[in-house]
């Protein structure tokens, strides 16, 4: 081998260490401080359950929340055309780029009791800030685009052949959209949704600033160990590995999973053998 | 050039990373990180003082007096809870200077060999009651803070200022006038403990909260526009001890006595009056 | 019966057209790409909408432009088989069959035995549990036809239905379509562009040039008159257009893009269609003016050879003389001549094995 070639073999692999050693010490680092046995113990401590509880019921019902809302804005991208679409467009991937706190005292400003919308909101008998509520729609916002972007790029991928043979066939637009478009796109949609989960669980700085931090009602995980760290840092890393767990199983799942195979899988459409 | 390290370290904390443990992985390393880079990669002398975030306003007034004598000298402030600043500087941040708003926290930096001298006291603050200026939960007085549904919003119990605040609501449970059990009705009516007094400040003034605890030097000209004080009597309410130590790992000790002296001397003493803080007795 | 009549434009091209079909037949459109032929199918089908135009089938209007009426496809009595089938990946081939049942409301009960019925028929009733990149392309097609016939539709479109198969299964399969369109008693439109599909499969057949149609008739009708070099030249025959400028004992001679031609007289005008049929060409590699009565004689050299299925024995010789001519020989005579592409040749032909019309 030249020596450039050699060179250039040792600058991939200094490199590639390099990334992997940053990305996994600290994993490693969490890991080995706490046995399974201590972090077991720790869990079982109420503020840790409350904590992981609160966590798994608000990201849940903020993935709900963001598929069931975001599935029409999703269809709308992927199949209409329309006056102000790339603006649209923006808008929803816009949570992405927008630093967490910033999201939050923007939702504070809108959704607050003084805020721009929190008048009315009051009239209706809703408060925000400082309610679990909150903390889903705290959730919601940044997990939003996770599952948009996914999700339009399955249902987007759907060739339109399927459906006109499908409309051919007595199917009318619901029954296109349930039978053949949804089950087509769904890998990509489970995956949107798996990452809108993941990344509505580890929220924290939207949801410190609006939902404010409180054991039970609004101090989720991320906050937990926030609030622990200073004090009990082994409650923090107990609660870190949990959640370095499950936001891992997520990712694991999403890249060994049969289904999941072809993220856009449906891209590939069968063509009947030649 | 001071930056508000707070909010700074919160946004960092929060980088939108998927998967939520990678949350945690920045919480310390990043705050840790932020305060290594701004306080050991400088070639250039500068100080760097950790303080409680109820000093921000004083302390920076102080560092462009110190500045103003001697313009080469670079100082960065890190302003923080109490307890976030003791770990960092456990975690083996590079600090000069540790102003705390309470000795626990002192003490916990003393007993793991971060000082390089013993504390100092060098000035005082008290506890006062904030509510917004609109006062949407229609507090006058100290009793109202038991009315059923109001929402308070204190600093977490680990923050000097938290744990004095539920101090004072104790001390108050004992005087003639309020129910004894005053300080659990306040508590059960807590819907935030936030991670530094200055947010708790915030949300008051933003009107999210009906009544917040915070220091009476808290209470700056630009929050006082917005909010109406509730004075806590002498007698019940907390006198909070706020020591100052150089550390042990100061890579500039000169200029860190420098600024200790500042504080210490009438003028430095003047300017933490005018911001609010009492004087050491 | 289904009568048809619509305009479509897109941009520069547009197409107009009107027919009629009745049930029971199967029409074969034919025409070259672009010429419009998938654009009428998708017409049909209500998948593309035309411009202006009536479509109606039977008693049913399907489009109107006049009374505004649009029917889309899912309420139109149609069966749809598109060129690449379709088959819909995520469900299994009885699945796909039942979909058009299914969609349509009706109970699990009764679509049960009718997709096994036909999948009976079709003879490809061990594949129901199957899905779609798991059978072959020949098998694709004949569940793709399933599912369009299940839900007994009145028109019955066809896209180029073989285009997808090697040929091998194409010719194993145009019998098998062959009779079951003939037993249908819907009407069917099939689209092509293989002039041996078009001839064996269908009643009649219409040519689509440049998004109008130029003629529509049985087959018969076509060979014998056919209306343009484009459907003359898709039956296999030599057709040109020409004026007569000298007329000599019972002879005449035509004037043509070709060349002069030597034809019988047919009397009347000097304009006429002139046809010579592959087969009364003959080819020679030599210069050589043979004795006879053979004068229409010309140089050009050979494009393409292709062997005429389903005998094999024949082989249609393409030459390059201005327009093409073609020719139609037997392979021996490809032998013996040692006839390739490129290879010049000498074709010659009676004035005798010319047909004269009008």
């Amino acid at each position: 081998m030249t020596l450039r070639a050699v060179g250039l073999r040792i600058l991939m692999s200094v490199a590639v260490a390099g990334l992997l050693c940053l990305l996994t010490l600290p994993l490693m680092a969490l890991v080995v401080r706490l046995s399974p046995a201590a972090v077991w113990h720790r869990l079982g401590q109420p503020g840790a359950l409350a904590a992981l509880r609160l966590s798994l019921v608000t990201s849940a019902a903020a993935t709900l929340a963001v598929v069931l809302l975001g599935l029409p804005v999703a269809y709308l991208l992927a199949t209409r055309d329309f006056p102000g679409k790339r603006l649209v467009q923006a808008i929803v991937e816009l949570p992405i780029v927008l630093p967490p706190t910033v999201a939050g005292v923007g939702l504070l400003l809108a959704f607050g009791r003084t805020g721009l919308a929190g008048g009315a909101l009051h009239a209706v008998g809703i408060t925000l800030p400082f309610t679990t509520l909150a903390v889903i729609v705290a959730q919601s916002f940044v997990a939003t685009p996770f599952f948009i972007s996914a999700g339009l790029a399955g249902l987007a991928s759907v060739e339109p052949r399927y459906l006109e043979v499908a409309a051919t066939l007595r199917a009318g637009p619901a029954y296109r959209f349930f039978r053949v478009m949804l089950p087509l796109a769904l890998p990509s949609i489970l995956a949107g949704a798996a990452m809108s989960w993941a990344r509505a669980l580890g929220e924290f700085g939207a949801t410190i600033t609006f939902a404010g931090s409180l054991a039970g009602r609004t101090e989720t995980m991320p906050l937990a160990v926030y609030d622990a760290l200073e004090t009990d840092i082994d409650s923090a890393v107990a609660l870190s590995i949990v959640l370095l767990v499950l936001s891992f199983g997520v990712l694991v799942c999403l890249r060994y999973a049969p289904w999941a195979a072809g993220i856009g899988g449906s891209r590939r459409a069968q063509r009947p053998g030649r | 050039m001071v930056v508000a390290n707070t909010l700074i370290a919160r946004d960092i904390m929060s980088i939108n990373i998927r998967g939520g443990a990678s949350v945690k992985r920045w919480v310390w390393r990043t705050q840790f990180l932020f305060a290594v880079v701004i306080t050991g990669c400088t070639s250039r002398p500068g100080l760097v003082v950790f303080a409680a975030a109820s000093l921000t306003d004083a302390f920076n007034e102080l560092g462009d007096s110190l500045r103003r004598r001697d313009p080469d000298l670079r100082i960065q402030f890190n302003f923080a809870g109490s307890p976030t600043l003791a770990f960092q500087i456990e975690q083996g941040a590079m600090a000069d200077v540790f102003a705390s708003a309470d000795e626990r926290w002192m003490s916990a930096v003393q007993d793991s060999g971060y000082l390089a001298g013993t504390p100092t006291t060098f000035v005082t603050n008290r506890l006062v009651v904030i509510v917004p200026r609109s006062n949407p939960g229609q507090i006058e007085r100290l009793e109202d803070l038991a009315r059923h549904g109001t929402r308070i919003v204190l600093a977490a119990d680990r923050v000097p200022a938290g744990r004095y605040a539920r101090q004072v609501l104790l001390n108050l449970s004992q005087r003639s006038g309020f129910e004894s059990n005053f300080a659990q009705r306040v508590l059960a009516d807590v819907v935030s403990n936030e991670s530094n007094v200055r947010s708790v400040a915030t949300k008051v003034q933003l009107g999210e909260a009906d009544a917040g605890i915070v220091y009476v030097s808290d209470v700056t000209p630009a929050i006082a526009a917005r909010v109406r004080r509730i004075d806590i009597p002498d007698a019940d309410n907390v006198i909070a001890h706020y020591p100052l130590a150089l550390l042990r790992r100061a890579r500039h000790p000169d200029a860190g006595r420098s600024f200790i002296g500042l504080v210490l001397s009438p003028e430095g003493q003047r300017v933490l009056t005018r911001n609010g803080f009492l004087p050491r007795e | 019966m289904l009568s048809v009549q619509a305009v479509k434009r897109f941009g520069a091209f547009s197409l107009e057209v009107a027919l009629n079909a009745v049930p029971g037949e199967t029409l074969m459109v034919v025409g070259e790409s672009g010429a419009g032929k998938s654009t009428l199918l998708r017409i049909l089908a209500g998948l593309v909408q035309p411009d202006q135009g009536c479509i109606a089938a039977g008693e049913v209007v399907l489009f109107d432009d006049q009374t505004r009426t649009d029917l889309p496809a899912w309420q139109r009595p149609i069966g749809y088989v598109p060129q690449d089938y379709a088959l819909f990946p995520h469900l299994t081939v009885f699945e796909n069959v039942a979909f058009g049942l299914r969609a349509s409301g009706q109970a699990n009960a009764r679509i049960g035995p009718k997709v096994r019925d036909l999948l009976g028929r079709f003879g490809i009733a061990d594949l129901a549990g199957r899905h779609a990149r798991e059978i072959s392309g020949g098998q694709a097609q004949r569940v793709a036809l399933a599912r369009a016939l299940v839900l007994d539709p009145e028109i019955l479109l066809l896209d180029e239905p073989l285009a997808a198969l090697d040929l091998a299964t194409q010719q194993a399969l145009r019998g098998e379509l062959r009779r079951l369109l003939a037993d249908l008693p819907c009407i069917s439109i099939y689209v092509t562009h293989q002039p041996l599909e078009a001839m064996v499969l269908g009643t009649r057949i219409a040519a689509i040039e440049h998004g109008r149609i130029t003629q529509i008739g049985t087959r018969d009708e076509l060979l014998r008159r056919p209306r343009s070099s484009y459907v003359a030249a898709f039956l296999g025959i030599n057709l040109f257009r020409g004026t007569i400028v000298g007329r000599e004992r019972g002879t005449v001679r035509v004037r043509t893009p070709l060349g002069d031609l030597f034809a019988i007289d047919p009397g009347g005008d000097d304009d006429v269609f002139l046809v010579v049929r592959p087969t009364e060409i003959t080819l020679y590699r030599e210069s050589v003016l043979p004795e006879g009565s053979a004068r229409n004689y010309f140089a050009g050299t050979v494009v393409e050879l292709a062997p005429e299925p389903p005998h094999g024995e024949r082989v249609r010789v393409v030459l390059a003389t201005h327009p093409p001519l073609v020719a139609e020989v037997t392979d021996r005579a490809v032998e013996q001549l040692a006839l390739k592409a490129g290879t010049p040749v000498y074709a010659t032909f009676k004035a005798t094995g010319i047909d004269v019309f009008r």
